[in-house]
C-alpha cells in the first residue's frame, strides 16, 4: 500500500515539477525528466500498482479478485 | 554542469523522530551522492550504463544489505536508516536505488533468512562491501504478476541439481557474480538457488532499448543445463512465499525511495519557481504555481508520516 501509494505520489509531482520548470524542464540542465521516466518502471516491478490495489482489496474483503 | 544544490524538506519536522544515527546515515550518504554521483548521473542515464566504479562507495554508505547484522559483515542498521538510505539514493536516481535494493532486500535478505549459516558466511560479508554484486531470478518472460506460474525447473542429479530455464527483467544481471533464483523442483515446489557467474550454461545477457532506469544496467538469466552444488539450495524456507519475502522487503524500501525522487523535483521545481521571471515577478507568485507546490509537498509530507510509521511497524 505504502509503495503504491508513494510511487504514484512521485509521478504525479514528476509531472507537475516537468511544468512549472516550462520547456527547460524537458531537458538534462534539470533531473526532471529522468525521474519521470524511471518512475514509470518502478510503479510496475516489485508487484505492479494494480496488483497491489488488488492484494488491499483482498486484504479489505477477504475476497481473491485477481485469481 | 549543475551543482546538485538539494537540501531536503521537512515541513512537519520529521527530523525529531530521527535518532542521531537516523541523521548520520542520512546526511553521510547525501554527501556522498554529492560528491561522486550527482556530477555524472545525467551522463549515466543518457549512456545506458551503471557506472560501476560506485560500487565500493555504496558499500560504505552503508548501500548493501543496511540491516544486515554485523556478525555477516553487515552495518546493522535498522528499518529507519534502511529507508533513509532508498529516499536519498532514489533522490538522486531510482536506477541507483534499485542496485542497491537488489543488493539489499533480494539477494542479501534471503540468504540471510533463508540461508544456512555457511551460506551466510561465504556471501553476505562480500556482497556488503560489493567485492560481490548479485542479482534476483524471479520474473519470466511468461510470468511477470503470476511468478507462481514459473517454467525455471530444477531436477535432483544425486550429488548436484540441474537447473533450466529463463529469468528477464533482473537488475543487475549483466555483471553480477551470483544470482539468487527461484526455480521449482520435480515436484513443483519453489525453491531458492545460489548460482554463480561461470557455471557452465549460464549466461546474461542485456537488456538494450530502455527508456527508464537507464543508469542501472538489466539483463536476463538464461540456464542451459546449469549444474548446480546441492549445498547451494536455500535451506530453510520454500514456496512462493520465500520470493514474495524479499518483495516485502525490497517495496519497503521502495516507498521510502519514491518520497525521494519526488522531493527532487519539488526541490527543483521550488527554486526555479523563485527564479523565473514571467510578466514582470518569480512565478512562484502565480496563484497556479502556487497550487502545484503546496500540493506537492502535502502529498509528500502524507508519504513521509505513512512511511515513517510503516518503519516502526517493520522493527
Amino acid at each position: 500500500m505504502a509503495k503504491r501509494n508513494n510511487v504514484d505520489m512521485a509521478i504525479h509531482i514528476a509531472r507537475e515539477a516537468r511544468q512549472i520548470h516550462g520547456a527547460m524542464g524537458i531537458t538534462n540542465e534539470y533531473p526532471i525528466m529522468r525521474h519521470m521516466m524511471n518512475l514509470e518502471s518502478v510503479i510496475t516491478y516489485e508487484g505492479t500498482h494494480d496488483v497491489h490495489l488488488l492484494i488491499t482489496g483482498m486484504d479489505i474483503t477477504g475476497e481473491n479478485a485477481f485469481k | 554542469m549543475r551543482t546538485d544544490q538539494y537540501n531536503g524538506h521537512d515541513y512537519f519536522n520529521m527530523d525529531d523522530l530521527l535518532s542521531e544515527e537516523h541523521k548520520l546515515v542520512r546526511d553521510s550518504a547525501r554527501a556522498w551522492i554529492k560528491k561522486e554521483v550527482s556530477p555524472i548521473i545525467e551522463d549515466a542515464f543518457e549512456k545506458g550504463k551503471f557506472p560501476r566504479h560506485l560500487i565500493k562507495g555504496l558499500g560504505e554508505i552503508g548501500g548493501f544489505g543496511p540491516y544486515i547484522p554485523e556478525q555477516y559483515g553487515g552495518p546493522g542498521l535498522d528499518q529507519i536508516s534502511y529507508g533513509l538510505l532508498m529516499q536519498e539514493l532514489e533522490r538522486c536516481d531510482s536506477g541507483l536505488r534499485s542496485t542497491s535494493s537488489v543488493q539489499s532486500s533480494l539477494v542479501m535478505y534471503p540468504i540471510w533468512k533463508y540461508g544456512n549459516e555457511e551460506q551466510r558466511m561465504k556471501y553476505l560479508p562480500k556482497l556488503a562491501t560489493g567485492e560481490f554484486v548479485g542479482c534476483f531470478g524471479l520474473t519470466e518472460p511468461d510470468h511477470g504478476s503470476d511468478p507462481g506460474g514459473m517454467t525455471t525447473n530444477f531436477k535432483d542429479m544425486g550429488d548436484h541439481y540441474l537447473l533450466n530455464g529463463a529469468k528477464m527483467w533482473i537488475s543487475n544481471a549483466p555483471f553480477a557474480d551470483i544470482a539468487v533464483v527461484w526455480a521449482k523442483n520435480e515436484a513443483g515446489r519453489i525453491h531458492g538457488l545460489i548460482v554463480e557467474r561461470g557455471m557452465e550454461g549460464f549466461t546474461t545477457p542485456t537488456t538494450h532499448g530502455k527508456w527508464s532506469l537507464r543508469a542501472s544496467d538489466t539483463g536476463e538469466l538464461v540456464f542451459d543445463n546449469v549444474k548446480v552444488p546441492k549445498e547451494n539450495l536455500l535451506p530453510n524456507k520454500s514456496g512462493l512465499g520465500a520470493p514474495l519475502g524479499c518483495l516485502d522487503s525490497a517495496r519497503y524500501g521502495i516507498a521510502w525511495g519514491a518520497i525521494g525522487a519526488a522531493l527532487d523535483c519539488y526541490d527543483s521545481a521550488l527554486r526555479y519557481s523563485k527564479e523565473r521571471t514571467q510578466f514582470g515577478r518569480p512565478i512562484g507568485g502565480f496563484q497556479l504555481q502556487q497550487k502545484k507546490l503546496a500540493e506537492m509537498i502535502t502529498e509528500i509530507t502524507k508519504a513521509q508520516l505513512l512511511t515513517f510509521r510503516l518503519g516502526q511497524l517493520k522493527k
